[in-house]
């Protein structure tokens, strides 16, 4: 698969899976499977129920393509997505008397949080908070493959020069742009695209 | 409320057919059932996992072949013939074509054509190494597609100093998103940005080294006090003898000369005015004269590194360069009144360097099948 995919951010990588590019489309799952089934296997007892679940959420998502338009990333209607789809599975699984004296319970404390945007906000805590519990190096491999750009080690491997070096130049060329364009600095991302392209 | 009854609202939960109210009461018992499990992932086979899952949702690439240029763009050819063509039997009012989007929008590369003085015409993008000997004038053209570069060089010391005729022209044009770069016989090196033509001869004989430019170009002219350098163009003229400098001379937009090394003199042939200019300066022809002003001169040649620099550039300014090189039409009369702060590379797709500069959230750009590229205001938000 062609790597230039790594380098869009999730809003732009949206914008290309609701294309129907089917590469971007596995762009974004591998970016974001894992998360949902670490999360997902929090509260199911096989690993395959988990694998099931996810599967349903990222087929669910294929299939609604054609109808979404919206020009914004696609991470939150994939959470709301497990979300539903753990829910169903939930009412009709193995646990599901436990599942429904917890709800039960929850509904007769009648003590809850009942705005919408707070409780989306804790999912995604919730959901994201899981890849910290991955070791540390597995989860040094996922955070890379999750930013926007290169790092700085793919781009010392890509140059051939060690990582310090990297740095220090990155961080003089950003440096010196920064004086040249004051404090509206939103665009460090690109600048770093620039540098690399003048040190190539 | 019975078990029952609980069930069903989770069933109505995930069918989608909750309250705003019921819905944020799953959502937040849900929450917490989820915060407070205690499972522990094991993490065995992560990579099959993974690619478990991919197989399971069972999304299929479309073949990507690799064609020939001239097989895609005839195919291209034929899809749109075949577009067209179903169009006017459907007698369809709603355009079919999937439109173009500014990710499929590549930017410029090292495109040109050169005419020879015999009115021969070369595409500088095609043809390698040797292009043409003039034994009669001693010029050696030769072409180097990887790098960009035609190079003008005398055979040989004698053919130098040869008398060969000064009115054998030659024009190199670029189009737009195309860039070149061209070394005269005298050393002098000049860089065509794009939407440029460029007229001189193919040797330099007589008292001065004369050529002709529309659109924009840098100047790295061999220093020869015997034979001034001049740039002509629309109703200005630039006289050096060895400076680097950059002219930027595009119809109906107002010429500007911003030097970066050396002198040189401006002259305005209608008016007779004249302007020395000093590094680090730009010097605009209006109609009487030149406005004169202090610039970084670096900034305003970034194109030659490939760069876009922008500071607090009109955006009706920076978008002129974008559309040569992007090989777009924009609407002019859609821009909001803002000057852009962006430091870009020329080898980024049209959409990264408009989401790069978005400068309000209330605007988004359009771009049609025509790549004509337009803002407009989003509706509320």
């Amino acid at each position: 698969m062609s790597s230039r995919y790594k380098q869009y951010n999730d809003i732009q990588l949206s914008e290309l899976v609701v294309q129907n590019d089917t590469h971007a489309f596995e762009e974004f799952y591998n970016r974001h499977w894992l998360k949902l089934y670490l999360f997902a296997k929090k509260r199911l007892d096989t690993k395959e129920e988990a694998e099931d679940v996810v599967q349903e959420v990222f087929m669910k998502l294929f299939q609604k393509l054609p109808s979404v338009h919206a020009k914004q990333s696609l991470v939150p209607y994939l959470y709301e997505s497990l979300r539903s789809t753990m829910i169903d599975l939930f009412r009709r699984g193995k646990r599901k008397e436990e599942v429904i004296s917890s709800f039960r319970e929850y509904y007769e404390k009648g003590v809850y949080d009942t705005d919408n945007q707070v409780n989306y906000n804790e999912l995604e805590r919730l959901i994201e908070e899981e890849i910290s519990s991955l070791p540390p190096q597995m989860r040094k491999i996922y955070e890379m493959s999750k930013k926007r750009f290169m790092s700085n080690v793919e781009i010392a491997e890509e140059l051939n020069i060690t990582e310090e070096s990297v740095k220090k130049q990155l961080y003089r060329g950003i440096h010196k742009l920064r004086n040249r364009l004051g404090r509206k600095f939103w665009l460090n991302i690109i600048i770093l695209l620039v540098w690399l392209n003048r040190s190539l | 409320m019975t078990d029952n009854e609980f069930t069903l609202l989770l069933e109505r939960y995930s069918k989608g057919e909750c309250s705003p109210e019921e819905a944020a009461v799953v959502e937040a018992w849900f929450n917490q059932y989820m915060a407070n499990a205690t499972g522990k992932s094991e993490l065995t086979d992560l990579q099959g996992t993974r690619s478990r899952i991919w197989k399971g949702i069972g999304v299929k690439h479309k073949p990507a072949v690799k064609l020939l240029a001239v097989v895609r763009y005839a195919a291209a050819a034929l899809i749109v013939i075949g577009g067209i063509t179903w169009f006017y039997i459907n007698h369809n009012n709603k355009t079919n074509f999937k439109p173009l989007t500014a990710q499929e929008i590549l930017p410029g590369g090292n495109k040109a054509t050169l005419t020879l003085a015999n009115g021969k015409k070369i595409s500088l993008n095609a043809q390698n190494d040797t292009i043409a000997i003039d034994p009669a004038l001693g010029v050696l053209i030769s072409n180097d597609t990887a790098t960009g570069v035609v190079t003008y060089k005398y055979q040989n010391r004698k053919t130098e100093r040869g008398n060969g005729e000064t009115n054998s022209f030659n024009t190199i044009n670029t189009p737009t998103g195309g860039q070149y770069k061209l070394q005269l016989p005298d050393g002098t090196i000049v860089i065509l940005n794009a939407l440029t033509q460029i007229k001189f001869p193919s040797r330099f004989a007589g008292s001065t080294r004369e050529v002709t430019l529309i659109g924009e170009a840098y100047f790295e002219v061999a220093h020869n006090p015997n034979h001034p350098f001049r740039v002509n163009t629309a109703d200005q003229q630039v006289a050096v003898l060895g400076t680097h400098f950059n002219v930027s001379a595009y119809p109906h937009q107002p010429t500007k000369t911003t030097l970066t090394q050396g002198r040189v003199k401006l002259t305005q042939p209608s008016t007779g005015a004249s302007q020395p200019l000093n590094p680090g300066q730009q010097a605009e022809l209006i109609s009487r004269g030149f406005n004169v002003k202090d610039v970084i001169a670096s900034d305003e040649i970034a194109w030659i590194d490939g760069m876009f620099i922008f500071t607090k550039t009109p955006i009706k300014e920076a978008m002129q360069q974008i559309a040569r090189w992007y090989n777009i039409e924009v609407n002019y009369q859609t821009l909001p009144n803002v000057e852009l702060q962006a430091v870009l590379s020329r080898k980024l797709t049209l959409a990264q360097v408009l989401d790069a500069i978005q400068f309000s959230d209330d605007y988004e750009y359009k771009i049609n099948n025509e790549r004509r590229l337009e803002y407009v205001r989003k509706r509320g938000r």
